[in-house]
């Protein structure tokens, strides 16, 4: 494993930060980490790099423990608030990145104008970097979070201060190194993006991680039933919410989140039961903003406090 | 930590304020020097003993701002070193680096440390300088060997107070590190002051009060004995007892264990600012 947590917990003066956080990222994945504001993203990650000491429990990166210097030499990190010495050309940024790094420094020249053209600021290697545009200067802390080869790379929330054309841009720079064999550790509010890109998600809210598996058995895990009835019949929708069920009404469709396709039988004859009369039985594909806005709306009217799921 | 103390270099030079201190501290020396040049002129009387009282006190006087200037600009310069840099994000980048936290300190420590330090001894030297040429008969007897003691002792004020603002700057934010040092900085001076005035008068309340201030920030002291160590004529014989101001003189000389603990005051700060420095949460 890439990454291993047991029972990480950071927290600021009894408030905030991450809880109990056990999670695993193989090797190579493109990992997804999801949460609100404030859920606890950013002091997981900053935990991970060794900008803050865990609270308690415990865990590795790179087969090291947390924290550990020499780790460091093959992890790249873009923060979520990037700011860099802007008395300097991003050439001598990178330059001094290499030094801190401890980087072989025969052919970084070479190294830092292949990465700004990777990134799309070549052109302006020479310029200050307080001349920069927000965006570019995100474009900036990815290139330096490449810059030594690294094994592993944090990216929390890559993509705030890009346009569409970076965004693309992001995806395509994730995409190569996911093919490189290089794991990517992607805290992202743009869950289309995650969706397109990630592997594995894991899902926090409040400092506790509510949800982590493979997207894809994520997505299997969480259809969406719609049902159209004869008019929506009450005593079918109470029969539905008493075996738990979370049911939505959308322009007499009855719209039901279940897991798999086995749930489809035993709804319809619950349906039936209480006197409902279907017209069509289909099934939608979900999105993982439904899932995730699904999942957190659930862990906050406190059904789901109980129900931390490995799926 | 040679990237660090690189990195601490540059942004010295790029700062306003130290750009600024130069230019002001040429001026200093100018008034300085201008002034200097009309009080000679006018001393050609053959009372050497109000003379070398005269010379002595415009060579403290010289060197009293000059250390002020110096402790300033290395307040304005280490205050915001570690903590404005965490407080705008610039060492996410930094500390997440294959670096440890010791390093960086150090590495801000050495090269802000290396820069005032040169600017202290151009100050120093400045002032003496300007001394010699306006034709200083006390510096004469001097020699270039107490002038080397002197320099080291003045360069001795800003790594004293450069080990405690950086201290500041790694438990504090940047401007409750610069005001803390300030204050300081004026508490071992006024105390300093009262110390050598309690000396002069008998009132050992006075130079209690000197003694722990200077405990707690020894600047002044190690001002005090860089000047009389500079004048020192003869082994516990000081010329500085000419100088009744109270920039310069000491009717109290501090010892040599002072300058000891100086120095371990400098290292102890050094030393808890690493150890704070390794504890937070950035």
């Amino acid at each position: 494993m890439i990454i291993e947590t047991r029972h990480l917990t950071k927290i600021f003066n009894g408030n905030g930060g991450c809880r109990d956080v056990t999670l695993s990222v193989d090797e190579g994945e493109v990992f997804g980490f999801l949460g609100p504001n404030g859920a606890g993203k950013s002091t997981l990650i900053k935990t991970l790099v060794g900008l803050c000491r865990p609270s308690s429990g415990e865990g590795s990166v790179l087969s090291r423990p947390i924290g550990d210097v020499n780790a460091r030499r093959s992890i790249g990190y873009l923060p979520e608030l990037f700011r860099f010495q802007d008395y300097l050309t991003p050439q001598e940024l990178l330059m001094f990145h290499a030094r801190l790094y401890k980087m072989d420094m025969s052919d970084i020249d070479g190294r830092i104008d292949k990465l700004l053209d990777l990134c799309g600021i070549g052109d302006h290697k020479r310029q200050q970097i307080r001349t920069f545009s927000k965006g570019m200067q995100q474009r900036l802390g990815l290139a330096s979070a490449l810059l030594p080869s690294p094994k592993l790379v944090f990216l929390d929330e890559p993509t705030s201060a890009l346009d569409p054309v970076g965004r693309r841009d992001v995806r395509n720079i994730i995409e190569v190194l996911k093919n490189d064999g290089v794991t990517v550790f992607l805290n992202s509010h743009l869950l289309s993006e995650v969706e397109l890109t990630c592997d594995h998600v894991a899902i926090i809210d409040n400092g506790h991680i509510i949800a982590s598996g493979s997207l894809d058995e994520l997505m299997k895990k969480n259809k969406k039933l719609e049902i159209r009835l004869g008019g929506v019949d009450d005593a079918a929708l109470s029969a539905l919410k008493d075996e738990g069920r979370k049911v939505t009404i959308h322009g007499g469709i009855l719209e039901i989140t279940i897991e798999g396709e086995s749930e489809i039988p035993g709804i319809v004859r619950t349906i039936a039961q209480n006197g409902g009369n279907i017209y069509e039985v289909g099934t939608s594909k979900t999105n993982l903003e439904d899932i995730f806005i699904g999942m957190i709306d659930e862990e906050r009217e406190g059904s789901g406090s109980n129900n931390r799921d490995e799926l | 930590m040679a990237a660090i103390i690189g990195m601490s270099f540059k942004e010295i030079y790029k700062k306003k304020a130290f750009v600024l201190g130069a230019v002001l501290s040429l001026a200093y020396l100018f008034l300085y020097g201008t002034g200097l040049h009309l009080l000679f002129k006018d001393m050609t009387g053959s009372d050497l003993l109000s003379n070398a009282m005269m010379q002595s006190q415009l060579i403290s006087v010289g060197l009293y701002f000059a250390s002020f200037i110096v402790a300033l600009l290395v307040i304005l310069t280490s205050s915001g070193s570690i903590s404005s840099e965490v407080d705008n994000g610039i060492m996410y980048s930094v500390a997440s680096k294959p670096v440890s936290r010791t390093e960086i300190v150090m590495g801000k420590f050495i090269g802000i440390g290396c820069i005032m330090m040169l600017y202290a001894s151009c100050m120093f030297l400045a002032v003496i300088g300007i001394n010699a040429i306006m034709g200083s008969d006390l510096l004469r007897g001097i020699g270039i060997a107490k002038i080397l003691k002197g320099l080291a002792l003045f360069d001795l004020i800003p790594v004293i107070l450069l080990s405690f603002t950086i201290l500041g700057s790694t438990a504090l934010n940047t401007i409750g590190a610069g005001v803390v040092s300030i204050i300081l900085y004026g508490l071992a001076s006024v105390g300093g002051m009262m110390e050598q005035i309690g000396a002069s008068v008998g009132n050992a309340s006075l130079v209690n009060i000197g003694i722990i201030s200077g405990l707690i920030m020894p600047t002044d002291t190690i001002y005090r004995k860089m000047f009389s160590s500079m004048l020192e004529i003869e082994s516990g014989l000081s010329l500085d007892i000419l100088d009744i101001s109270p920039f310069g003189g000491s009717v109290l000389e501090p010892s040599v264990w002072m300058v000891l603990y100086a120095a371990l005051y400098a290292a102890a700060m050094l030393w808890c600012a690493i150890r704070v420095f390794n504890r937070k949460d950035i």
